[in-house]
């Protein structure tokens, strides 16, 4: 007899104007977002691409350890096309600098090319589904009792002997089996337009993340389908049920997780950025004031030296400097003022850390906040699971920055195991038994002679046999699982208890 | 007989339900906002002024090191908290709003991290303008959907038109009811944040923020105007308020959801401009030939003595790198801008789009701010300059060879603070806030018109029985 119910009903709404409606709405809107989405992913592919081939040139052409400073890309994941989660506030890049441990990346796409463009709204995949299958959940819902109230065919229904749970099972099924081929719809239309497009690949664990995302879209449906079925089980008119629903909907979908971020933005305070990097600004300026009023007059005591100058120099930032063709007592006096300098640097990339880092401890209680805020909205449980499950979520990024801090490590340690510090490698290309004096310097100056190694042009690259690399590691569909598995039992006992409610709310619902 | 009609229908909203909660939701929203708002909005300004006395102590620290520092330092311009930002946030956490310059030159702009988390998804602040856009469009949409359809089912429409009324008097005592309801519920929700901001304390209501509350009243009037006559037209096409519900609906998901959502695919095809990486590329490849074709010992230095004559050759080589560099990129910087004023403009299919800018240049906020700040910071670099080179000038001991980026060969002497030019945002006077956005009102204000003739057409053909 349920299915008897369902199939009846199922047949009714197909043919009806909202199921119409409805696809069409699903038929525009989700190709579309699926494209931006695309056209967003592929963008992304290409600052990778860039970022990459740019940091690994870099890297080979590096000639000196201070100028050894990998730069960590993160590749962008194809699930983001369905769920960007916080992809989009962050960038793709770390440099590891000895004198500063990364908080945050570098190279926010949306800010690369037109940040104006960062004011338009835009939303994922997930976000889109989430709206459109709750609203159609509720418009397919909103008069399940209702209507068969005012057109007076639920008293004959009853009156055959069918009890009200078979009734109700039957309603809620024939709603169910009209939903859930425009929700397959919309996946599979997803989809196909993925694997038509060039370039994008969703391998191996991704499918199974997906369809995980697909099992609890069902469930996200399903309680929307119950929510409705409650109001209309709580009201007689479908004038006032469809009311209560879209303010229901309005809520949920719009309202809380706007309130969850507004909330733990305005009430959880962090200090202004510009302040952070003020005082980390006084933290180099202190290190600097060491380093040349201090370090450096003492070698210059030590050298018995008065005047410096460089033949061919490049300096920049965290240490980095190259130079060739300089004399003897300067390199020397370099190559001390690095030894001594240098883990001065990164007792001070400590210091800075703490400050940062209680700037990052302000924005994880206000992530924590959100997130306890946002499991009050079926759809902010819903963006959560999905963004865990695509990897775009905050703890993939903080995962990420972790590893990339542990990389930092290990590379400063394997700097000080092979005193790379002390070496003149550290600041320059050119052969030590090549190195002249003050004297010979000037002499070769004015013959005119230069020799090629005096150039940092035409010095040799380093070996970089042995010195540890990156390894990017991404989360198995386990982790993910673990992840995400509290909210979707969550999302499942609040549907349980969603059920009783309808069941006891309709065992008192007056039919006549 | 229009007013007792127009009355009628305001009663008949006053009793019904969905005028129970909706003010409910609103007033809650306004309640909820209002003090996470301001108090935010305390926190900010008070880390701003920490920001500015930072700022203070960096140019006085620089100045009295020695002038050419100061001149070469590259200072972040970043805007400050707008104390009307209860009214609107303009999109000014992701517009950019921190702007690069030193003596020499206006490098670019950023969008400053500030306060906001990157770590937060949804970051919108729930101001009246966010209340107005999202939340009283949906309710404008749940009481215009039925207000003829409806009437039709419930066979009232026939017996209304039975009387001495015409249907344009109907149609419009339908139109204003709505609007006078949805702005009713406005004007407590904005009463009730008014009472919160005079018990916390944190702005001040003088009668420029009075003004501003009014003109975004009136513009909000405009707004829901406009989706009032979009919900008329949804239930005028069909007899069935159900369709109507669901036309209603497409209507506000285009407007609220789709067309913004797409901005930015549009922007991208329809007005592509280079990448930034292309442009980079660019400045890269014209430097590498600068630096090719410089006269030998260009690079060469010699920290104590500035009148170094290779230090000329390098002062020459990094301004040609300086010029060079910002041909390039105040040439893409302007298809930047065009690019986004070209999508703004194809975006103004939706009301809200209307809305936002128009309230955006009402306010002085946005994008108009920024544009104002980038031509005024334009100017004040020239004065800092000019003020810089007359000091060098008057320095025997420096060789005057202007470097933008080193403090190799200009003056060393350090400067009074008191002297120092310092830029101080200017505020967009009102007359080219209005000039600004008279274009946005007067195309909502044809677009509401042009619907409503609409909706009256097609209702004078609409079958009442």
């Amino acid at each position: 007899m349920i299915w008897h119910i369902a199939k009846k009903d199922f047949l009714l709404n197909i043919i009806s104007a909202r199921f119409m409606v409805g696809c069409a709405l699903c038929l525009l809107i989700i190709p579309f977002t699926i494209l931006t989405n695309i056209e967003d992913y592929k963008n992304q592919v290409r600052l990778y691409e860039i970022d990459r081939t740019t940091a690994e040139t870099r890297l080979k052409e590096t000639k000196v350890y201070s100028g050894l400073r990998p730069v960590i890309v993160r590749p962008p994941n194809p699930l983001t096309i369905f769920c960007n989660g916080i992809n989009g506030n962050v960038g793709n890049k770390v440099k590891i600098n000895f004198g500063d441990i990364p908080a945050l990346t570098e190279g926010k796409a949306s800010l690369r090319d037109n940040p104006f463009l960062n004011s338009f709204f835009s939303i994922d995949f997930i976000n889109i589904l989430s709206i459109l299958i709750s609203l159609l959940a509720l418009i397919f819902s909103y008069d399940l009792f209702t209507r068969e109230r005012e057109e007076g065919t639920m008293k004959l229904s009853l009156s055959k002997g069918i009890s009200r749970t078979q009734f109700l099972l039957g309603k809620i099924s024939g709603v169910l089996l009209t939903l859930l081929p425009i929700l397959i719809l919309c996946y599979l239309l997803s989809i196909l337009i993925i694997v038509l497009s060039k370039g994008i690949s969703i391998g191996g664990e991704n499918w199974i993340n997906l369809l995980l995302i697909f099992g609890f879209s069902i469930i996200f449906m399903l309680l929307f389908v119950l929510m409705g079925a409650f109001i209309s089980s709580r009201t007689k008119h479908s004038s006032t049920s469809i009311v209560v629903n879209l303010l229901c909907w309005i809520w949920f979908i719009f309202l809380v997780p706007n309130l969850a971020t507004f909330i733990s933005e305005s009430y959880v305070r962090v200090q202004l950025y510009d302040n952070v990097e003020y005082a980390v600004k006084e933290l180099n300026q202190e290190y600097n004031n060491i380093f040349h009023n201090e370090i450096g007059p003492e070698i210059d005591k030590e050298l018995n030296m008065t005047n410096r100058s460089w033949w061919n120099m490049n300096g920049g930032y965290d240490g980095y400097m190259e130079t060739s063709g300089t004399a003897k007592e300067v390199m020397e006096y370099e190559r001390r003022l690095k030894a001594q300098g240098e883990p001065l640097r990164i007792d001070y990339a400590d210091k800075k850390w703490a400050i940062v880092k209680d700037h990052m401890d302000g924005f994880s209680r206000q992530n924590r906040l959100q997130n306890i805020l946002l499991c009050l909205s079926p759809s902010g449980l819903f963006e959560m699971v999905s963004a865990a499950l695509c990897r775009s979520n905050e703890k993939a990024f903080l995962d990420f920055m972790e590893d990339v801090r542990e990389y930092r490590e290990t590379l400063i340690r394997h700097f000080e195991l092979n005193m790379w510090f002390e070496s003149y490698r550290y600041i320059t290309a050119q052969p030590v038994d090549q190195f002249v004096s003050y004297e010979e310097q000037r002499a070769i100056a004015q013959s005119g002679n230069i020799p090629d190694c005096w150039s940092n042009n035409n010095n040799p690259v380093l070996d970089l046999e042995g010195v540890p690399m990156f390894d990017y590691k991404t989360e198995g569909v386990l982790s993910s699982l673990n992840q995400v598995l509290i909210k979707m039992i969550l999302l499942l006992v609040v549907c349980i208890l969603l059920s009783f409610l309808i069941l006891w709310s309709f065992n008192q619902y007056d039919v006549r | 007989m229009l007013g007792i009609i127009i009355l009628k229908e305001i009663q008949n909203h006053l009793y019904s339900l969905r005028f129970h909660i909706s003010f409910i939701i609103v007033l809650l929203l306004f309640g909820i906002g209002t003090p996470g708002v301001i108090t935010a909005l305390k926190a900010e300004q008070d880390l701003y002024i920490e920001f500015q006395e930072n700022r203070v102590e960096e140019i006085k620290h620089l100045a009295s090191d020695n002038l050419t520092r100061l001149a070469t330092h590259r200072f972040d311009h970043h805007f400050a908290p707008r104390s009307n930002r209860i009214i609107s946030d303009c999109h000014e956490k992701v517009l950019p709003n921190e702007i690069t310059y030193s003596a020499y030159n206006v490098f670019g702009f950023n969008v400053s991290l500030g306060t906001v988390n990157p770590l937060l998804k949804n970051v919108q602040t729930l101001s009246w303008s966010f209340i107005v856009v999202i939340i009283l469009s949906f309710l404008t949409m749940l009481f215009a959907f039925d207000a003829i359809s409806g009437e039709k089912e419930q066979k009232t429409l026939a017996l209304s038109l039975s009387n001495s009324v015409s249907k344009g008097t109907l149609l419009f005592s339908k139109f204003v009811s709505i609007v006078g309801i949805i702005t009713l519920i406005e004007f407590v929700g904005m009463m009730i944040s008014m009472i919160i901001i005079l018990i916390i304390g944190n702005i001040s209501l003088d009668i420029n923020f009075l003004f501003e509350c009014l003109g975004f009243l009136l513009l909000s009037v405009l707004y829901i105007s406009c989706f009032t006559v979009f919900g008329l037209l949804a239930s005028i096409v069909t007899k069935d308020s159900n369709v109507s519900l669901l036309i209603s609906l497409c209507f506000w998901l285009l407007f609220v959801i789709v067309i913004p959502n797409t901005s930015i695919f549009w922007a991208k095809k329809l007005f592509p401009i280079d990448s930034a990486a292309v442009v980079n590329n660019r400045i890269k490849q014209e430097r590498e030939e600068l630096s090719k074709n410089a006269p030998p010992g260009s690079w060469s230095s010699q920290g104590n003595n500035p009148f170094y004559p290779r230090h000329e050759l390098r002062a020459n080589l990094q301004m040609s790198f300086l010029m060079n560099e910002k041909k390039h990129r105040d040439a893409y910087y302007v298809e930047m801008m065009s690019q986004f004023e070209k999508t703004r403009n194809f975006t103004l299919v939706s009301p809200v789009a209307l809305f936002d800018y128009s309230t955006e240049a009402f306010l002085g906020g946005g994008y108009l701010r920024f544009k104002k700040n980038w031509e005024n910071l334009s100017g004040f670099q020239e004065q800092f300059l000019s003020f810089f080179k007359e000091a060098d000038a008057a320095d025997e001991e420096s060789p005057h060879w202007y470097n933008p980026y080193e403090r190799y060969s200009t003056t060393r002497k350090p400067v009074s603070f008191e002297e120092v030019p310092v830029y101080t945002e200017q505020i967009a006077p009102f007359d080219e806030r209005l000039e600004f956005m008279l274009k946005y009102v007067i195309i909502l204000i044809i677009y509401t018109g042009a619907i409503f003739s609409l909706c009256f057409v097609l209702f004078m053909k609409y079958d009442a029985r």
